[in-house]
């Protein structure tokens, strides 16, 4: 893993270690890719993040959840039904298009969000969920 | 080129055999494919997990799951819920495999 990946991994773990509690996190590297995944607690949340570095790509999903329900989840996974919000309709020319967006109500409600960062995540986090 | 230091009592058996560096290079390369080999059984392993969940392989699952709506509510309804961490690591391993296989051929044909 080059050093500009291993510090941006161990960023994030730092910024949840601090802000979150019960961290356990795990990277893993192949020649060509990089993998984070991390759990963390927060009051009855668990939070879940996922950071893919392939091909080029930043691929990420942070998801809050209580329990079984999706209270929150970000993403730039290329769902569809966030390509088809944001072009009207799935067509070759976007499928498989990264696509940032937000689930919530447990996966009810789907909306188009920024490139999210664990960053910008925590501090939505802090300003929108109640950990008690 | 990479500087290490060598136990003396593996220095002196080595040279023994023969040539040191060849010595080195050799358990080098045998260590190295051992770890390779280890890494991509560990990565297929879990790739044939993920193929189980989904029933369809990784190439198919990432083609299917960005195209076709009707497949992610029945994948959220019947799966799982959340099958976009699934999609991350299934990445990772089903290419993981791929990247570690080239770098074994590269190591083995040098």
């Amino acid at each position: 893993m080059d050093e500009k990946t291993r510090g941006h991994f161990v960023r994030i773990i730092a910024l949840a270690q601090a802000t979150f509690a019960h961290v356990e996190s795990g990277m893993d590297i192949t020649p060509a890719r990089a993998i984070l995944r991390l759990q963390v607690k927060y009051g009855p949340y668990r939070i879940l993040v996922t950071e893919l570095l392939s091909d080029g790509l930043r691929k990420y999903s942070y998801y809050v959840l209580r329990g079984n329900w999706v209270e929150a989840g970000f993403d730039n996974s290329p769902d569809p039904r966030a390509i088809r919000l944001k072009y009207g309709q799935i067509g070759a020319e976007h499928a498989g298009e990264p696509m940032p967006h937000l689930h919530q109500h447990d996966k009810t409600e789907l909306s188009l969000t920024a490139e999210m960062t664990f960053e910008a995540f925590v501090d939505w986090v802090i300003a929108t969920i109640q950990p008690a | 080129m990479v500087t290490v230091s060598i136990k003396d009592e593996y220095a002196e058996i080595l040279t023994a055999f023969g040539e040191l560096q060849d010595a080195l290079d050799l358990a080098l390369k045998r260590y190295t494919i051992e770890q390779i080999v280890t890494k991509v059984d560990e990565l297929r392993q879990r790739d044939a997990l993920y193929q189980a969940k989904y029933g369809q392989n990784y190439p198919t699952f990432a083609q299917r799951i960005a195209a076709d709506e009707t497949f992610v509510r029945h994948v959220e309804t019947q799966v799982n819920k959340l099958w976009e961490v699934d999609l991350a690591d299934w990445e990772f391993c089903y290419k993981g495999v791929q990247d570690w296989m080239k770098k074994l051929e590269a190591i083995l044909f040098a």
